[in-house]
């Protein structure tokens, strides 16, 4: 009798949905170019979700969204973060966002570390814009993490920061004047 | 964009929020924009420093303060204020003060660093070796200007174990109330190697919500006016007084059996005449070496018992819980009296 019940709870194989056809977009970068994307990947931007939105509330043909604030480079990264994420819960961001400590999956790790660090700023930086909650997140954590262990020199080198330009000052003690 | 500072702040924040903090001090060095980003920040979106121990010491031999703090992963850092030479050394680099005066300036950085501490410290040391006022020196201002600075923010440091070492009274009072009361769980009172048969009084320290709430007390001062009121909350304690009566150690006797928290004590005395009054009190004793031991039933429990030793060669004086099993056969045990 147990192990009939037991599997009467178990849950059901879902039978596979046929899947919707993929409905690609056109989106432009402020330099111009012209990529194409998945409608779903680009729904993890809270912006071009409610862009996109509009134009369905209106049942107006969406064939090219203009992302005025990424160029061509750094929107292809946003793009193909977005596309790998498409079908990621949105609880999991939702419950990522203020949290301290982040786990990177390893997907991520291999595709954030393996960029300049320029270019992973602008990649935050339009993440932000686009209001991507967990690049956002990723994409902050790899900074932290390449910061750990570093010294000064090091830190300025990496992060792009000029030599200081200021004299310290005397008239306060703080321990790095 | 090549640069970090051009990035937006909330992106920087969170940057901040998940990095160490070696590594947020560090950014604090790059540059002044960066400073001041980091130092407008609110405390809660600065990463935890998760010490375990911090250790605040000074010197008068050498006219120095230090801090040492153990982070995570062994991480380790530094703080070392040298009056004669008058800078700051932290973690190797050496900054001169100038005109300021290196206390205000350890205290300054202390105030900075536990913004960033979140987790309970295990353990908070302070070592004061400095109490002899030296006209020429301020050292010995330290306690009391760290008090003051606690009372100043409403701070709390949320430790576990709270000890402090010195030769004088007047370092315990201020440092006891910087202890957060619900964190906080053993009290140490240390006195100095060099100083011996040191007495303190407690009667400021016992009021504390520090004191009743803590569970463990260690003190090796000669307390004067030991009151048994004071020191029976806790679940183990050790401390030394001149003397206690037989009324007294009747009282913590009645306290422990009716207790279920009690562990162990130890209490010293340099003199102890009231063994006829004990032997009416507690009947007569089993003898073993120089002891003279006493076992009763502890309320509601089987399986422990308390029993009382009392060492007359050193004067020395334990209660113990041990098993009923561990009872020796021919000694007596009191059963439980409620009065």
């Amino acid at each position: 009798m147990a192990p009939k019940k037991n599997s009467a709870k178990r849950p059901q194989p879902s039978t596979p949905k046929p899947s919707a056809p993929a409905r690609i977009v056109k989106v432009q970068s402020s330099d111009g170019h012209i990529l194409q994307a998945d409608v779903r990947a680009l729904l993890l931007s809270s912006t071009l979700a409610a862009t996109i939105k509009g134009y369905d509330d209106e049942n107006k043909p969406l064939e090219k969204l203009e992302v005025n604030n990424v160029v061509g480079f750094t929107l292809k990264l946003v793009l193909e973060w977005c596309e790998k994420h498409k079908e990621d819960d949105p609880a999991i961001a939702q419950a990522e966002k203020d949290k301290k400590n982040i786990f990177i999956p390893s997907w991520d790790r291999h595709f954030l570390t393996k960029l300049p660090m320029g270019n992973l700023f602008d990649l935050i930086t339009a993440a932000y814009h686009l209001d991507i909650t967990g690049l956002i997140n990723y994409g902050c954590k790899t900074v932290a993490n390449s910061a750990k262990g570093k010294s000064t020199e090091e830190m300025r080198e990496l992060f792009g920061i000029p030599e200081p330009w200021e004299q310290p000052s005397t008239s306060t003690a703080t321990w790095d004047d | 964009m090549a640069s970090i500072i051009e990035m937006p702040e909330l992106v920087l924040e969170k940057i901040i929020e998940f990095s160490d903090l070696k590594a947020v001090l560090t950014l604090r060095q790059v540059c002044r924009d960066f400073r001041n980003f980091i130092d407008d920040l609110k405390d809660s979106k600065l990463p935890d420093s998760k010490f375990a121990q911090i250790e605040i010491i000074s010197d008068k031999d050498e006219k120095k303060i230090t801090f040492d703090l153990v982070g995570p992963d062994d991480s380790f850092y530094h703080f070392e204020y040298s009056e004669i030479n008058n800078s700051r050394s932290f973690n190797g680099k050496i900054t001169n003060m100038a005109n300021l005066k290196i206390v205000d300036v350890a205290i300054q950085d202390l105030e900075w660093i536990l913004k960033f501490q979140k987790s309970n410290l295990q353990r908070l040391y302070f070592h004061f070796d400095d109490f002899q006022l030296q006209t020429e020196s301020s050292i010995h201002t330290l306690p009391i200007k760290l008090s003051n600075m606690f009372n100043a923010s409403g701070r709390k440091i949320k430790t576990r174990e709270l000890s402090i070492k010195t030769y004088h009274q007047s370092q315990l009072t201020p440092i006891l109330p910087i202890a957060d009361p619900e964190a906080l769980k053993i009290i140490d009172l240390f006195r100095l190697e060099t100083e011996i048969d040191m007495e303190i009084e407690i009667d400021e320290i016992v009021k504390s919500e520090q004191w009743k709430k803590a569970k463990e007390m260690n003190c090796d001062f000669h307390v004067v006016n030991l009151k048994v009121e004071d020191i029976c909350h806790f679940s183990r304690y050790r401390v030394q007084s001149n003397t206690i009566s037989a009324r007294d150690l009747d009282f913590l006797k009645k306290a422990i059996t009716s207790s279920s928290k009690f562990e162990y004590s130890w209490l010293a005395v340099n003199i102890f005449n009231e063994n006829e009054e004990i032997f009416n009190l507690w009947g007569p004793a089993y003898l073993s070496g120089s002891s003279s031991l006493w076992y009763f039933r502890i309320k509601d429990s089987e399986e422990n018992i308390l029993v009382i030793d009392i060492q007359q060669v050193y004067n020395h004086i334990y209660f113990d819980v041990i098993e009923t099993r561990n009872v020796p056969n021919r000694a007596i045990v009191h059963d439980y009296n409620e009065n």
